[in-house]
């Protein structure tokens, strides 16, 4: 494929989605706000709103503390962890508190994604579908190495 | 992101609505789907596979291996909007002959369009989707259902989508 125009069309494609992606990477690492954002200078972003959406418990401290997880492990948050268990999916809106000595959010609102597991099995189950009945719907051209076609009929190579 | 069964019955729907049935040739095992069906469902299951779960493998893998550097949870995001969805599609289509190509890219790139349409009906707790990006970081989402309400909706849309495709695509006979 290398050297044809299917090549140079697929080189300039994965150059165009890695500049992409490193410039997502760059701008999502650099954003100005979060927890990361908020620990880098403490004192100075003492109140600020930290908003985490769709993010894990990952261990319940008492009926007040919990800590969640995603790109940062283990934030503290102190809020009602009665209706928590860990692993649960949540979502949280706080107050980043560093006066209390340690830093900690300070939850202001919460959402627990009671249905989260079950999405993520359908989500499974469906990759599982779709990986045993997907490459079913396609067929390699006779002649034509790596080249790819739609399934017409019940044959295994498409002339 | 709605699940993966939503978004390929989403697919199948529309295709369902807009995809006549090839009739049948007398003595031959026909395949049972139309032309492009198969394309344009890839298409709307892409932006998930490649944009979304090696991102969530990577964030939860990365509790118990630090030393995984956070920008890979990131570096495969623009997978997941509306214009790394098209360049994409124009990369996967390339692995179709010559005539079918630009119908591939075509039923690829609108495959995830559909696919972004289905999850913008979601709302989620602090930004949308960026449908911009790298142009602009706007963000927007429609919220009209909670990003769970998906799981409610499956057991009514998945043997509905069954049947309506069973009624569309073996109801037409040849001429």
């Amino acid at each position: 494929m290398i050297g044809t125009s299917r090549g140079a069309i697929a080189s300039a494609c994965v150059a165009a989605l890695v500049a992409m992606g490193l410039y997502y990477a760059r701008v999502a690492m650099s954003a100005e706000q979060g927890w990361r954002w908020c620990m880098e200078a403490p004192e100075a972003r003492q109140h600020s709103v930290l908003i985490f959406p769709l993010w894990t418990v990952t261990s319940i401290e008492n009926d007040h503390h919990y800590t969640i997880s995603k790109v940062v492990k283990d934030v503290p948050v102190d809020g009602d962890s009665l209706r928590l268990q860990v692993g649960a999916t949540v979502s949280v809106v706080a107050d980043f508190d560093w006066n209390s000595g340690a830093p900690i959010a300070r939850q202001t609102y919460l959402e627990v994604h009671t249905l989260r597991v079950w999405k993520e099995r359908l989500g499974v189950l469906g990759f599982v579908i779709m990986a045993g009945l997907l490459p079913w719907c396609f067929v390699l051209l006779r002649g034509e190495p790596g080249v790819l076609a739609e399934r017409t009929r019940w044959v295994r190579w498409r002339t | 992101m709605a699940d993966l069964i939503t978004h390929s019955c989403a697919a199948l729907l529309w295709k369902a609505a807009t995809c006549r049935a090839v009739p049948r040739v007398a003595g031959q095992n026909a395949w049972p789907l139309p032309p492009t069906v198969a394309t344009f469902v890839l298409g709307t299951c892409l932006p998930d596979l490649f944009g979304r779960v090696p991102s969530m493998a990577l964030t939860t893998l990365r509790w118990t291996v630090p030393s995984i550097p956070e920008w890979t949870i990131y570096v495969l995001g623009p997978l997941h909007m509306p214009f790394g969805i098209l360049v994409m599609s124009v990369l996967v289509s390339q692995l179709f002959g010559d005539g079918t190509r630009r119908t591939a890219a075509m039923q690829l790139t609108a495959g995830g369009m559909l696919h972004m349409a289905v999850d913008l009906l979601q709302s989620h707790l602090g930004a949308g989707y960026l449908l911009l990006f790298p142009f602009s970081m706007w963000d927007f989402e429609l919220g009209l259902i909670g990003s769970e309400d998906t799981v409610r909706i499956v057991p009514v849309l998945l043997p509905l989508t069954i049947a309506v495709c069973a009624w569309r695509w073996r109801s037409i006979r040849p001429d």
